[in-house]
């Protein structure tokens, strides 16, 4: 069942959402912006309805596009998923071939979707996982997109992971007394992108800068900043372990 | 309004010429199907074969259509209502695709009915003649026709007939900066990395440049300039909006 061989997932696009994006639109400075924002608001909303339909619960109100400061500040079309993370929903115009990427953080990935002239439906094009925030691209090539597939595929690594980091498995356990309050989700993206991305060879060392760097990140009490960097590396390393064979039976 | 009466017909026709591929067809949905029941939603394999039978059910022919404005929402409708109810979808007769369809088209058909009813919390009906200065029309006249080529025409218009211009307002604020709050806003490290200046190169610019570009100019970290903009100059920015008038409506 190979899935690029199908035809591309349609999303009709009502009545309500043009009316929301054309007032948001209205309240920016230039014709231009005002596309740039009712585009977004558009192809947050087509993600929003896709994931809907998949039984993916989103904070589709929340998202900043449908706020008209942020939208102005910002090139917004984020989409929280809880618990998971935030995508980037991508508006594709006709004749395009490269997705200009804004500069945003905190992505665990990217949704091209394809317009075309009628405004009463979009196309969800194809999905690029994050990136690594420092070797962000400046841009990706739509051809070089993976599938929706890899949508679906990564927002289910990402919930295993966390599911497993809540269990009482004594290496969960420790991971989440080393990073006291820090949301689950942004380690489990950081361990997915090294686990992903990274070779090997460097997990040990990466992962270890993931829990040290986010502890020291919340203001980590003495203990925990006095702690030595192996023993945070062997959970690590330990933790990868346990996700290569969450990630492996889900691939 | 056209009511898709005919359509019935449409879709015998259509399944009695089985293509080459019906069969195959027949036995991927049934598949499809089946792995549906078989797992439970969150799961990748429910998950994937869900996307894969929704993919297939948009190119069944037959499905009713209307030419109603409002008929994308109740194919959007359709498909979350698909994917609830699934599960209790039995095929009534050899064919699983003409099964399908009729049962979605079911469904289809009352939303499509209900489209011509006035909605019960909305105070006007679409079709409800309202009085304008160019005598009497309905809200459906008023409706533009939604095209990625007469976009900037509808937002040109929407802009010079909006009250409130929050994002021409910020971008008159952050030029004129009347009371040097975002130039003073600066890094510790550097008066030239101030909130005036991030903004400039942000938001007004179009398009705008990188906060990477900005930081290798200024010799300054990423990740010092990236912190800068987003807990100094964007909560500002914000704050500078409300006091400029601008609430925050109530999400529709």
């Amino acid at each position: 069942m190979s899935s690029t061989t199908s035809p591309l997932l349609m999303v009709p696009l009502d009545l309500e959402i043009h009316s929301r994006a054309r007032h948001l639109a209205a309240q920016q400075s230039t014709v231009e912006k005002g596309k740039r924002v009712y585009l977004n608001a558009l192809a947050v909303y087509a993600v929003h309805s896709y994931l809907k339909w998949l039984q993916i619960p989103t904070n589709f109100q929340e998202s900043d596009c449908w706020n008209p400061v942020k939208a102005a500040l910002s090139n917004a079309a984020d989409l929280v998923i809880p618990n998971v993370g935030t995508l980037e929903c991508c508006p594709v115009l006709p004749q395009e071939t490269v997705i200009l990427l804004p500069d945003n953080e905190n992505r665990i990935g990217y949704v091209a979707i394809q317009f075309q002239e009628s405004l009463d439906s979009v196309q969800l094009l194809g999905f690029a996982p994050a990136f690594d925030e420092v070797n962000l691209p400046a841009q990706l090539v739509v051809s070089q997109l993976q599938p929706i597939d890899a949508l679906l595929q990564q927002i289910t690594r990402l919930e295993e992971a966390i599911a497993f980091l809540q269990t009482d498995d004594s290496v969960a356990v420790q991971v989440r007394s080393v990073l006291d309050n820090k949301p689950l989700t942004e380690i489990v993206a950081q361990f997915e992108l090294l686990y992903r991305t990274g070779d090997e060879f460097e997990w040990r060392y990466a992962g270890g800068e993931i829990l040290a760097g986010d502890t020291l990140a919340v203001g980590a009490t003495r203990e925990i900043t006095q702690q030595d960097d192996s023993e945070l590396q062997d959970l690590a390393e330990m933790l990868l372990e346990k996700l290569a064979q969450i990630w492996g039976n889900v691939a | 309004m056209a009511m898709p009466k005919a359509s019935k017909a449409m879709v015998k026709t259509t399944l009695l010429n089985k293509e080459s591929g019906m069969d195959d067809l027949e036995q991927q949905l049934t598949a499809l199907i089946t792995q549906i029941r078989q797992h439970p939603p969150q799961s990748l394999q429910w998950r994937l074969a869900m996307d894969r039978l929704l993919r297939e059910i948009q190119q069944l022919p037959g499905l009713l259509k209307s030419s109603h404005h409002d008929y994308p929402a109740v194919l959007n409708r359709t498909f979350e209502w698909v994917s609830k109810n699934i599960s209790k979808f039995e095929p009534y007769s050899g064919s699983v695709v003409e099964s399908l369809v009729k049962w979605i088209n079911s469904y289809l058909y009352r939303r499509i009915q209900d489209l011509s009813l006035p909605k019960k919390n909305t105070p006007l009906s679409l079709d409800a003649p309202i009085t304008s200065d160019f005598g009497e029309i309905t809200l459906l006249d008023k409706l533009p026709n939604f095209t990625l080529s007469g976009l900037d025409g509808l937002i040109e218009n929407s802009q010079r007939e909006s009250k409130q211009r929050i994002g021409l307002q910020l971008e008159l604020y952050i030029e004129q900066d009347p009371e040097a709050k975002l130039k003073n806003s600066y890094l510790r490290s550097s008066v030239e990395c101030n909130c005036q200046f991030l903004s400039q190169r942000l938001v007004l610019k179009e398009p705008p440049d990188k906060v990477a570009d900005i930081a290798r100019d200024l010799s300054i970290p990423y990740t010092t300039v990236n912190s800068h903009w987003k807990r100094k100059c964007e909560p500002m920015l914000q704050k500078i909006a409300e006091d400029l008038g601008y609430k925050q409506e109530q999400s529709l």
